[in-house]
């Protein structure tokens, strides 16, 4: 195994040579000092803008660091709750979840996930380690969230949305601040962050926490004739990260960040024979570097290289299942290992007053390994070449017209296009409509290709829980979106609203099948069920090691099921009055039909037919603040290993006072989150969601 | 000014001496000439100018070139130079009526080279009045770059019409502004919500108050608050509170900034030519410091975009600003 450097000590090297060029360079920029005609770098371009809605191609949701704060919430995912359409939950057996519109399950992997341009969804099953992330809220400077897919912007698995994760500029900071929270349960996340800059072109922080908290409590489900104790979650994470800005020159800029995420995960229940209490460990480190040259206002090319690796480490002993008077038990883990390199080139142009064009390409490798649940000791690797363009046409004042697409190749899923046509129509200054059409696919991941999971006694395999088994075609979607946006700035006032529909096809679900030693007889079944049996015989030969405990146990394997059709509504009214607060109201409405074949009756329920949320921020007197967040969801369920989650509602409360010398982000907070007590959260009938309480103290000077 | 290459060629014999002495008599009739007018014309008032414009390129040769054009031919007599020791090494700074002097270098070695009076153009106000004070005997007169606080809140009221107040950033160059701008701001109705900085260290935290309490931010020409770190950090800081910067340069609105308005060296040039042209009789008519009566606006139109903010035409930002009398 690949032995890792310490975060420290490369973090030390790196702040060295980043200091030594800073000073290397030569001061013009801050030497003479002339106001009126020296040149400032350029700062707010189109590119680092978000991109006003009323021209925006695509619904998108920002989440800004006001709302961050006023969330109360401490970790990422949780953010996302404002997202109208999004569904959040915490998997007591793994990594949370998120779902836009429905079709969630224990892996989120139909929305892709970004941090500063850097895909974080894992190769292995192309979801996101919402736990694992090295970043923290702090760390965040707001979430684009593109609501729909995205395709022809962000390349294959850009299906039901994009999140975009902007950390915060270290220039926007500056001295050290400490920030110690803890609460009820034991729950603590202490951190620190130190910013710095270097001869007036370099700037950095680093920034450690460490955050410890119990999400679940052992659930007792309990009915008549049943009882049985479910999981528990308690997770400890070290995370530090080091983000530095060299502006080297007036139009150049070099960036660099790596970082960590370290730490146990205590999961599992006592009694539960398949998943015992048990700790895991995870760890995930990225290294990303970046250079932007920024020709003019409108012209910039970029160049971005990251690797990122992530490892889980879990083991447990099974059982005892018994057979025929014998009990059994198998030694389980989820070991697991992943690395992504990626480089990225972009050139983004205006070509006429009128028409402007992005160009770019890219290159990813990506490896994994597991024996666990590849059943092979080496690397796997794939490798994917992308090719994305993007030309903006204005041909009146009020029409733009958009036209985008991503040709990529993948080892997997071959040969892919995900085009976008989008046409923006102003009504006048402060409002447009938008229509927008597409095409976009998910390719299957590792573990939907490749997975074979085994419990095993040496060599021989004793039983096949998850197999992969023929080609498995990358899941597609038509969509058509029509959207109305409004920014009354004077009012205060943005309304964000669309319609949709989706027609989804060849959505990879999983499903059982039987398996069976490689010759087994099937006449020594009983008559009743040897038919049904041989029916849902799991596809192909299952070699000469695998020898069944049991014949007949079931294995899970992923295929192209349902092609059905979702459609839907939603919208964001933000209303904002300085002195006053802000009210960020969000609601959405989705239908899924059951399609055709209708294989899988979670998938037209598996969105509620309503969510809604409201986050409220008022401003008191003599540096009060208080914030209120309400959420609440229609009945829905989790896909696969997730069930029936009731109608329900959720208060969070903050209530913060700001104090220090003027602009001091110094402060003291009382948060509830979930203040009705615990929820039902992934599977009404396993799992009750702990409620938080903590006070935070954040000191700056 | 004639070089070398100006020169006839060289004639060959006795072509030679008869042409010398043809233009010896054609010289001294055109002297002659020379004087006779000069004694009846309206130049008997004229001045002598050095203009001291260092470099080849830049603000300092767009005024230049802009002057030449903007000036009435035979007004006042004018010699461009980059060094003034072009113009002392053969005595004619003694004759010099004012030097204008073309940027802060220009400036500075105006005073230290020459005993002439100084007119500075392309400079800070806060510049003039630190050369002022260092040298308190010497007649020094300006048109500054800075433009008059009126036109700045004109421009925030013409773009924010509804806006109640406006953050201003002050750094230690542009403190002494504080009063000037209080009068403007209750001519505009405009509350302003003002924050000094005495170092860099106090930045972050003077945005964040700044941008928290104010509609928009206004930082005025400083060193400390026009570094390209503080531009970034401003930048930055107020597009995450979505609050639009106002500022006193082109390049800062094409950083970042909403939108500004300044005066570019034609501008200045005009201004100048305009004094010129009016029939300055001595080097007392150059003695005031001037604010630039010609102005521009400019808009970044991707930012107020993005910040849902709809600017009216430069045109119109222009004519409201203008209000005042001031000449675009």
């Amino acid at each position: 195994m690949r032995a890792y450097r310490l975060p420290g000590e490369v973090c030390v090297n790196a702040v060295r040579v980043l200091a030594a060029l800073a000073v290397a360079l030569p001061l013009a920029v801050q030497a003479s000092s002339d106001p009126f005609f020296d040149d400032i770098p350029l700062v707010l371009t189109a590119t680092r803008l978000a991109q006003s809605p009323l021209d925006a191609p695509a619904a998108v949701t920002v989440i800004d660091r006001e709302m961050i704060e006023a969330s109360g919430f401490t970790r990422i995912h949780d953010l996302l709750r404002l997202v109208p359409g999004f569904l959040v939950a915490d998997v007591a057996s793994g990594s949370p979840t998120v779902a836009s519109h429905g079709l969630g399950d224990a892996y989120d992997r139909r929305v892709k996930v970004m941090i500063d341009g850097r895909t974080i969804n894992s190769p292995l099953w192309g979801d996101t380690k919402w736990d694992g992330l090295p970043l923290r809220v702090d760390d965040i400077e707001r979430l684009e969230v593109v609501r729909g897919p995205n395709g022809a912007a962000y390349g294959v698995n850009a299906f039901q949305g994009v999140i975009n994760i902007i950390s915060r500029s270290p220039a926007t900071e500056v001295g050290k601040a400490v920030i110690l929270r803890a609460g009820k349960d034991g729950f603590h996340d202490y951190g620190v962050r130190i910013n710095g800059n270097g001869a007036g072109v370099l700037d950095w922080r680093l920034s450690a926490s460490r955050r410890s908290a119990v999400n679940f409590e052992p659930h007792l489900e309990s009915r008549p004739g049943f009882q049985r104790w479910h999981d528990a979650e308690k997770i400890t994470r070290t995370v530090a990260n080091f983000s530095a800005t060299l502006h080297a020159t007036g139009r150049d800029q070099l960036a660099l960040q790596f970082g960590v995420s370290e730490g146990p995960s205590w999961r599992g229940s006592p009694d539960y024979v398949d998943f015992p209490s048990h700790v895991e460990r995870d760890r995930s480190l990225y290294l990303q570097a970046g250079w932007v040259r920024q020709l003019d206002a409108e012209r910039s090319l970029s160049l971005q290289y990251y690797h990122q690796s992530e490892r889980e480490q879990g083991r447990w002993t099974v059982g005892p299942f018994v057979y025929d008077g014998v009990s059994y038990r198998f030694d389980a883990d989820r070991d697991s290992e992943v690395r992504r390199d990626d480089l990225e080139l972009q050139y983004s142009t205006r070509l006429s007053s009128s028409l402007s064009g992005m160009l770019g390409l890219g290159v990813r490798a990506e490896r994994a390994r597991s024996f666990s649940l590849l059943g092979r000791r080496d690397w796997l690797d794939a490798t994917h070449g992308q090719l994305f363009g993007n030309l903006e046409w204005q041909p009146l004042a009020a029409l733009r017209i958009n036209l985008g697409g991503t040709l990529e190749h993948h080892d997997y899923s071959g040969r892919l296009f995900s085009p976008r046509f989008a046409a923006n129509y102003a009504l006048d200054d402060f409002s447009a409509l938008r229509l927008s059409a597409g095409r976009a696919y998910r390719a299957p991941s590792l573990m939907e290709s490749r997975a074979f999971q085994t419990y095993r006694e040496g060599d021989v395999i004793r039983r096949i829980l998850y197999r992969a088994q023929g080609s498995l075609q990358s899941e597609r979607m038509r969509f058509i979106d029509l959207g109305y946006v409004a920014q009354y700035a004077p009012l205060g006032i943005t309304l964000d609203t669309r319609v949709f529909r989706e027609y989804h096809e060849r959505f990879i679900d999983d499903r059982s099948c039987r398996t069976f030693a490689d010759g087994f007889d099937f006449d020594e079944l009983p008559a009743e069920y040897r038919e049904f049996w041989r029916a849902e015989t799991c596809a192909g030969a299952e070699g000469p090691d695998f020898q069944p405990i049991v014949p007949g146990q079931k294995a899970f394997y992923f295929f192209n099921g349902n092609d059905f059709r979702m459609t839907g509504a939603e919208f964001t009214v933000d209303w904002r009055r300085a002195g006053w607060g802000r009210i960020v109201l969000s609601q959405a409405f989705v239908r899924i039909d059951k399609g055709e074949p209708y294989t899988d009756r979670d998938i037209p329920d598996s969105a509620p037919h309503a969510t809604t949320s409201v986050l409220l921020i008022k401003d008191l007197p003599d540096r009060w603040r208080a914030s209120i967040g309400y959420y609440r969801n229609g009945e829905y369920y989790w896909m696969n290993g997730g069930d029936y989650i009731p109608r329900g509602d959720r208060f969070d409360l903050k209530l913060a006072r700001r104090f220090g010398g003027p602009g001091s982000e110094s402060e003291f907070s009382v948060t509830a989150l979930s203040a009705t007590g615990k929820y039902p959260d992934f599977h009404n009938g396993k799992y009750r969601h702990q409620p938080f309480l903590f006070a935070t103290l954040r000191l700056g000077w | 000014m004639n070089t070398e290459d100006d020169r006839a060629p060289p004639l060959p014999g006795r072509r030679r001496q008869h042409a010398r002495t043809a233009d010896a008599v054609r010289c001294a009739f055109v002297r002659m000439f020379a004087c006779v007018l000069l004694m009846l014309s309206p130049m008997a008032h004229a001045l002598d100018l050095v203009l001291l414009a260092p470099g080849d390129k830049g603000p300092a040769q767009q005024f230049v070139e802009a002057l030449r054009k903007a000036t009435k031919p035979g007004v006042h007599r004018v010699r461009e130079v980059t060094a003034l020791d072009e113009v002392a090494r053969d005595g004619a700074l003694e004759r010099t009526d004012v030097v204008i002097a073309a940027g802060r270098q220009a400036v500075e070695a105006a005073l230290r080279q020459s005993d002439r009076p100084v007119f500075a153009v392309l400079v800070g106000q806060r510049d003039v009045e630190r050369f002022r004070r260092e040298f308190p005997q010497r007649s020094l007169g300006a048109i500054v770059l800075d433009q008059p606080v009126a036109r700045h809140l004109a421009l925030v009221r013409a773009i924010l019409p509804q806006a109640s107040q406006l953050g201003v950033l002050l750094g230690p160059d542009s403190r002494f502004v504080e009063p000037m701008i209080n009068q403007a701001a209750t001519a505009q109705q405009l509350a302003l919500d003002i924050i000094g900085i005495a170092d860099s260290t106090e930045l972050v935290g003077a945005l964040q108050v700044l941008l928290e309490r104010n509609a928009a931010l206004l930082p005025l020409p400083d060193s400390l608050v026009s570094s390209p770190a503080a531009a970034r950090a401003i930048l930055l800081t107020s597009y995450r509170h979505r609050r639009p910067v106002f500022a006193f340069s082109s390049a800062y609105v094409s950083a970042g900034a909403l939108a500004a308005v300044f005066s570019s060296p034609e501008h200045i040039a005009y201004d100048l030519a305009d004094l010129l042209n009016a029939g300055l009789h001595s080097a007392e008519g150059l003695g005031g410091i001037h604010h630039p009566e010609r102005f521009e606006v400019e808009v970044n139109r991707t930012v107020a975009k993005a910040l849902g903010i709809t600017v009216p035409d430069e045109q119109i930002l222009r004519e409201r600003i203008a209000g005042g009398g001031a000449r675009r």
